[in-house]
């Protein structure tokens, strides 16, 4: 099992499930983040922290904490 | 009958261009009462219909998260528009569309106006607007709110549609079984419950209760016996999806989208890496963001700072004291006007008024690099960048928007706080805007600059942004360990395009930034240096003075003086500047320049009379980071809703301005002497 924050710039895959609850859930689901939607990670901050992904179309950005709780598939 | 007509789309859809475009000239900004945010309305131009059009703030879903979403949602179930225009940034459908899908639930007419269509169709995209209104149950129009084309069939087509009393069959979002248990909990709420919620659309409310929405269940009163049948209802939505309820709903949704857009759209060419996106990519370099974003900011304020100041400054300043001032008192002179009377108008109106409008050049530049940084998706991307700093200090990247605005105006600053959807960091950002130096303040420490840092002027401005940015972390850092304590919300935040900002947007923009200023000079700041030429030239018993120094005025100033004596700046005329500041912030340099105006030599002489450089740059400090202007502060209450908020927020900002201009005083004070 891996995360998308274990993705590499460049990278792609499928969301398999979000195992977060609450408010950070529904705004992932309403951006678009619904179990298998493709997502490449495009780039990270200067920090490291936040992750710029690519989905549906668009370009997301999100923490490498929330992007923790998105498990993926290939 | 009057029509009306809202229009509804994601953010950066391109709502605002689209407006102006629907609405022409006539184009009027109305406040709302209440809790609304500024919604604008104008009348629709180029049809026979009475229509008002609405523009409601930009969202992502008709869930309760942040106060846009909260207030645009209110206004479609409360005010029921006649119709709605539902705006879709072509070029990014897929996500866009998902909030169509539910604006399809509210049961109100609706057109789509497929906006960047000419972005599109470049990307070789094809879209068949036939089979979207087949497959959406609603007409669609392909626009480009920039370059000006489809606005007129979109106008025809709103037109037509605005009549039609209902929608087509409800188009098949989600699949039968699903739909049937939304027909039959719809069912039993209109026999178990038929006071709930009366004025919602059906599939509206059946599909809020199922999701267990915030706000319709703050309206459902703890109803148990409701939410037990609302618990049947997820279950049965769980066993027939295999998901929970959320992640159902919105799977459908945006399967029934993908699949629309696979039969609508085609693809007639490939695209090769546009110059944006590797420009986007240098930009955004893990080593190079940082320094590129600093190296514009200081770009930013050398030019419109030192450069344009030096060119156009000492020009106005001669043409307001050697050619205006002159002529006038010549002309009135040759009339046979009192003394006086020429005296008010060049002392007190032309100074006052004067010594404003000198800035105006500078502030025209400034405002033009805000409103590119604004256009041009810049700004989405620093706050990315900048989300790792924020996060540590109370605030996420978002709170960097807001206080980009505010380098304009902190008005509209405090207001975009409004996107942020955590309550605490939208509160703290409202409080901590104001320390973002607006345009209103430039001009004076510009002209503290001009008389005693000569040699160092970009440097000294530059250093006040950075004591304003460290105002603004060290506070946020310990107010969201203390005051407005609590978790934090997440950042979650779209990277629109980087695009060309056009000529025509940015030229509005800062024409209706610049004319505010100008009409502020215009209006309270002519009639309040009318006041104070009074109040300077009288005594408390209304006799004429023989200096300023007898007047009513610095009889009130030496009052308050004594307060700023251990900041360095006791003198009466400071504080009368800082008090008529609170009016508008632009009123300290009329204000002084007014009161100075009777004095021999030049204003600049005059100021260097008063004040040292240490004690000039304590006063620079003080004006940066006390409390705004009334228009900001009425702002600021009005975002943090609670007094008690207010209060504090007033309280902690005038406190922090008086103890670091104390400590810059009594430091600077005894190392320069």
């Amino acid at each position: 099992m891996f995360t998308l924050k274990d993705l590499r710039p460049g990278q792609k895959a499928c969301v398999g499930s979000i195992a977060v609850e609450g408010l950070m859930r529904r705004k992932l689901m309403d951006m678009g983040v619904t179990p298998g939607v493709e997502i490449q990670v495009n780039k990270t901050a200067p920090f490291g922290d936040p992750i710029e992904v690519r989905l549906r179309g668009y370009s997301l950005s999100l923490r490498r904490k929330d992007a923790e709780n998105i498990l993926m598939v290939q | 009958m009057k029509y009306k007509i809202a229009l509804v789309g994601n953010p950066n859809s391109g709502k605002t261009t689209l407006f102006n475009c629907l609405t022409g000239s006539n184009l009027y900004v109305g406040n709302w009462p209440g809790v609304t945010v500024e919604k604008k309305e104008g009348d629709l131009r180029g049809t026979s219909k009475d229509m008002t059009l609405v523009d409601l703030p930009g969202i992502y879903s008709l869930a309760p998260y942040s106060m846009d979403e909260i207030v645009s949602r209110n206004f479609l179930l409360d005010e029921r528009p006649d119709l709605i225009i539902n705006i879709i940034d072509a070029s990014n459908i897929e996500r866009n569309l998902y909030l169509s899908t539910q604006l399809m639930e509210l049961n109100c007419p609706m057109v789509g106006a497929l906006n960047m269509m000419d972005v599109v169709k470049k990307t070789g995209v094809e879209i068949d607007v036939r089979e979207m209104e087949k497959i959406f149950g609603y007409p669609f129009i392909e626009i480009s709110a920039q370059k000006e084309t489809g606005i007129d069939e979109l106008i025809k087509v709103v037109e037509k549609t605005v009549d039609i009393q209902r929608l087509k069959e409800f188009p098949q979002i989600f699949p039968p079984d699903i739909m049937t248990v939304f027909n039959e909990f719809d069912a039993l709420i209109q026999n178990k419950y038929p006071e709930l919620l009366p004025d919602y659309p059906r599939l509206f409310r059946v599909i809020k209760l199922i999701e267990k929405d915030e706000e319709v269940l703050l309206k459902i009163d703890k109803n148990i016996e409701l939410l037990a049948d609302i618990g049947i209802a997820r279950k049965k939505i769980e066993m027939l999806s295999n998901h929970d309820v959320d992640s159902a709903i919105a799977d459908y949704r945006y399967r029934f989208i993908t699949d629309g857009i696979n039969k609508a759209t085609k693809k007639t060419k490939e695209q090769n890496t546009p110059f944006q996106e590797r420009l986007d990519r240098v930009l955004m370099n893990r080593y190079a963001a940082l320094p590129i974003f600093f190296f514009f900011m200081f770009v930013i304020y050398y030019v419109s700072i030192t450069l344009v100041g030096e060119i156009t400054i000492g020009g106005i300043e001669w043409f307001i004291n050697d050619v205006l001032m002159v002529t006038v008192a010549a002309g009135l002179g040759s009339l046979g006007a009192a003394d006086w009377i020429i005296a008010l108008i060049n002392d007190g109106i032309i100074t006052g008024v004067g010594a404003v409008l000198t800035f105006v050049p500078q502030l025209v530049v400034l405002f033009i690099f805000i409103s590119i940084l604004e256009d041009s998706g810049y700004m989405a991307r620093v706050a990315f960048i900048m989300d790792r700093i924020f996060r540590h200090f109370g605030l996420s990247g978002k709170s960097f928007i807001p206080m980009v605005v505010g380098l304009g105006c902190s008005v509209p600053g405090v207001m975009a706080t409004r996107t942020l959807e955590n309550e605490r960091e939208r509160k703290l950002t409202a409080v901590l805007t104001p320390f973002i130096s607006c345009g209103a303040k430039m001009p004076i420490y510009v002209l503290m600059a001009s008389v005693f840092f000569v040699e160092y002027q970009t440097l000294l401005v530059f250093s006040l942004y950075l004591v304003s940015l460290t105002a603004v972390f060290t506070s946020g850092f310990v107010l969201s360990k203390t005051w407005f304590k609590g978790a934090d919300s997440g950042y979650l935040l779209e990277i629109p395009p980087l695009r060309l900002p056009k000529l025509k947007n940015t030229a509005t923009q800062v024409w209706q930034r610049t004319k505010e200023f100008i009409v502020r000079a215009g209006t309270i700041i002519f009639a309040a240096s009318v006041v104070l030429l009074f109040l300077q030239s009288f005594t408390p018993d209304l006799q004429m003075v023989q200096t300023p120094d007898e007047s009513f005025l610095a009889a009130f100033g030496k009052i308050i003086a004594p307060i700023f004596i251990p900041l360095g700046f006791g003198n009466w005329v400071a504080s009368v500047a800082l008090l008529t500041g609170i009016a508008a912030k632009e009123m300290i340099i009329s204000t002084m320049s007014v009161l100075l105006s009777g004095q021999e030599g030049s204003f600049t002489e005059a100021i260097s009379l008063i004040f040292t450089p240490v004690s000039a740059y304590s006063f620079v400090i003080f004006v940066l980071l006390a409390s705004p202007c009334m228009a900001a502060i009425a702002t600021m209450k009005k975002e943090l809703g609670s007094w008690r908020d207010f209060i504090f927020a007033l309280a902690y900002q005038i406190g922090l301005a008086y103890t670091i201009a104390l400590i810059v005083y009594q430091v600077g004070s005894r190392i320069f002497g």
